[in-house]
């Protein structure tokens, strides 16, 4: 266990430093003098200047990069073109917002998906089984935007229960923060379920053909205690996966259904500077979410062996 | 209580598609009215015998804007499973055939894009080139090609050591016609189901792209694009959302359906799963 955990974390270094550079040769795939992209406005000659002796641009490119990476270790990723505040602050205040979306959603998808998947793969052919595995084809099928569209038409223009757009942090006004909340994580949730409960469905079905699945029911055992003591664990594990990659694509989605509810989250954000042309915030975006990303994918392998111990190094 | 839900999801598969494909050459060839004509007349008309899905705030014929979105979004999804198949499919083959270093540096480069989660590589790629219907598949196929690289990898290492190729080598074939004649054919069905599956996830990341203004530009007509133009008039005029969505909705049903199908006859990986 040990072992594997070190392994693990030391195995995600060497992606991490390939990410860093990626992202630092992003801004040189963009047409032009670096420090004029940087700056954005290249009649600012003190800015240029100021830029060029920051970054080392007189000097040769592995060098900027060791620059440029001393800077992003000390917290420094430069700053905005728009309106000069630093790129590291708005994005993470901006991620709290995305953060808190996001970890609704995925702790609701889990909650229903995985109950649900199981009693599919239990009830497998049966009525239950089909009309689980028709909601699963057809929630695939909804782009989560379209279904918060029509959320906002529903419950916000209709009926006007809900707060159509805005967001108020659950932090400093509970009741009002969740009522901003509850259609966005709706939207989200319905658009990412499809894919746990496939994923739930699919390997309960490969655990419940085991022989030790036949054996605790042939001791006697309740249905429940082999669905939840035998089963349930050991199908839970690839599922774990699959979560893993939903939080990487709500990350990257988090834009479109941002938009559609005007939260100031990451999503948000990232369309603003790309449409701006805000690179050091684009630039700053991008390392920040791999990261994350990286080491979302990382804590989901460190976990994997908690539910499957076959899994060792 | 048994009943064929496999079949009877393939009819219902085949039939979406059939109608998102007819869909797409109506609007192409036979709108039943122009798509981006501006008609002040008919502004924001609901559904009627003349407009049967309503007019817009330009009192442009919301019916034929979805007949020619459907068009769009075939050809954007296609295009980007087609750029994702060649890139992902010919790095992939070079990786698994060769191996060695070769095969090194190219897992690097997948780990590398695939750390960029969703749609982030495919906005970034575009903060560079310009948004726009043609740099949208360039950018989507680029960032689904990851995966076909791992597949397509995968799949020519297991094949290479299989005894037809050995045999096939054996025989005196050169390693061209080893490729095309035994590795290619027997990677077909599972790239077949990667694809279907692609596909949904590029009609799904077209429409995303085209409602943040990114993919198909104004005034031509895209579902994504239709939803976010619509999104302010919804309280006065809901057939604006309405209806773009739902050609989304049925469309991707219509593939996810035959994806599903697809996996169970011919993903070997699957075998006996329901």
């Amino acid at each position: 266990m040990f072992r594997y955990t070190i392994f693990r974390v030391l195995a995600a270094f060497p992606t991490l430093l390939l990410v860093t550079i990626l992202v630092f040769l992003f801004i040189r795939l963009v047409p032009g003098d670096p420090a004029a992209v940087l700056v954005g406005d290249i009649q600012n000659i003190g800015r240029l200047e100021e830029i060029r002796a920051r970054l080392g641009l007189d000097r040769s490119v592995p060098e900027q990069f060791v620059i440029w990476l001393g800077n992003i270790l000390q917290g420094d990723f430069g700053v905005s073109i728009l309106n000069g505040a630093p790129v590291l602050d708005t994005i993470l205040s901006r991620f709290a917002v995305t953060a808190q979306v996001i970890f609704v959603a995925v702790t609701v998808s889990t909650l229903i998906a995985i109950p649900a998947g199981m009693i599919a793969a239990w009830k497998q052919n049966r009525w239950a089984d089909n009309l689980i595995v028709v909601t699963t084809i057809a929630a695939m099928s909804v782009p989560s935007f379209w279904i918060g569209l029509t959320l906002i038409l529903i419950f916000g223009i209709e009926l006007g229960w809900l707060p159509s757009v805005g967001y108020v942090s659950p932090l400093e006004d509970f009741s009002r923060g969740v009522m901003y909340l509850i259609m966005p994580v709706t939207a989200l949730v319905m658009g990412e379920i499809g894919g746990v409960l496939r994923m739930a469905r699919a390997s309960t079905i490969e655990v419940m053909r085991r022989e030790y699945i036949t054996h605790a029911r042939s001791k006697g055992l309740s249905e429940g205690v082999v669905l939840a003591r035998h089963a349930f664990p050991n199908a839970f594990a690839p599922t774990l996966t699959i979560l893993g990659m939903i939080i990487g694509s709500l990350l990257g989605g988090a834009a479109v259904i941002e938009t559609v509810f005007t939260l100031p989250g990451l999503g948000r954000l990232t369309i603003d500077a790309i449409s701006s042309r805000d690179y050091p915030m684009v630039q700053g975006i991008l390392l920040v979410v791999a990261v994350i990303y990286v080491v979302v994918n990382l804590i989901t392998d460190l976990l994997y062996p908690i539910f499957d111990p076959r899994v060792k190094l | 209580m048994r009943f064929p839900l496999p079949r009877f999801n393939v009819l219902i598969g085949a039939l979406l598609i059939g109608l998102t494909v007819i869909a797409a050459l109506v609007g192409l060839f036979a709108p039943p009215a122009n798509p981006i004509a501006i008609d002040y007349t008919a502004f924001l008309a609901p559904p009627s015998p003349a407009h049967p899905f309503g007019t817009d705030d330009f009192g442009r014929d919301v019916l034929s804007r979805v007949l020619v979105g459907a068009a769009y979004s075939l050809v954007s999804a296609f295009g980007t499973v087609a750029v994702a198949l060649l890139m992902g499919g010919t790095l992939g083959a070079i990786a698994g055939f060769f191996g060695g270093w070769v095969d090194r540096v190219i897992g690097i480069l997948t780990d590398t894009l695939m750390a960029f989660p969703g749609l982030l590589l495919a906005l970034a790629l575009i903060s560079i080139i310009g948004a726009g219907i043609l740099p949208m598949i360039v950018t989507l196929g680029v960032s689904f090609s990851t995966i076909y690289i791992r597949v397509v990898r995968s799949l020519v290492l297991s094949l290479r050591e299989r005894e037809f190729v050995e045999a096939s080598r054996a025989m005196g074939n050169s390693e061209t016609f080893t490729i095309f004649r035994h590795i290619l054919p027997n990677c077909i069905s599972s790239i077949m189901v990667l694809a279907t599956s692609t596909l949904a996830f590029a009609v799904l990341a077209e429409s995303a792209l085209s409602f943040l203004g990114l993919g198909v530009q104004a005034p031509n007509p895209s579902w994504g694009g239709m939803l976010a133009d619509g999104r302010g008039l919804m309280g006065q005029a809901p057939w604006l959302v309405i209806f773009p969505g739902f050609a989304i909705f049925l469309a991707l049903l219509g593939i996810n359906l035959m994806g599903d199908a697809l996996r169970d006859w011919l993903d070997p990986w699957m075998e006996g799963e329901a």
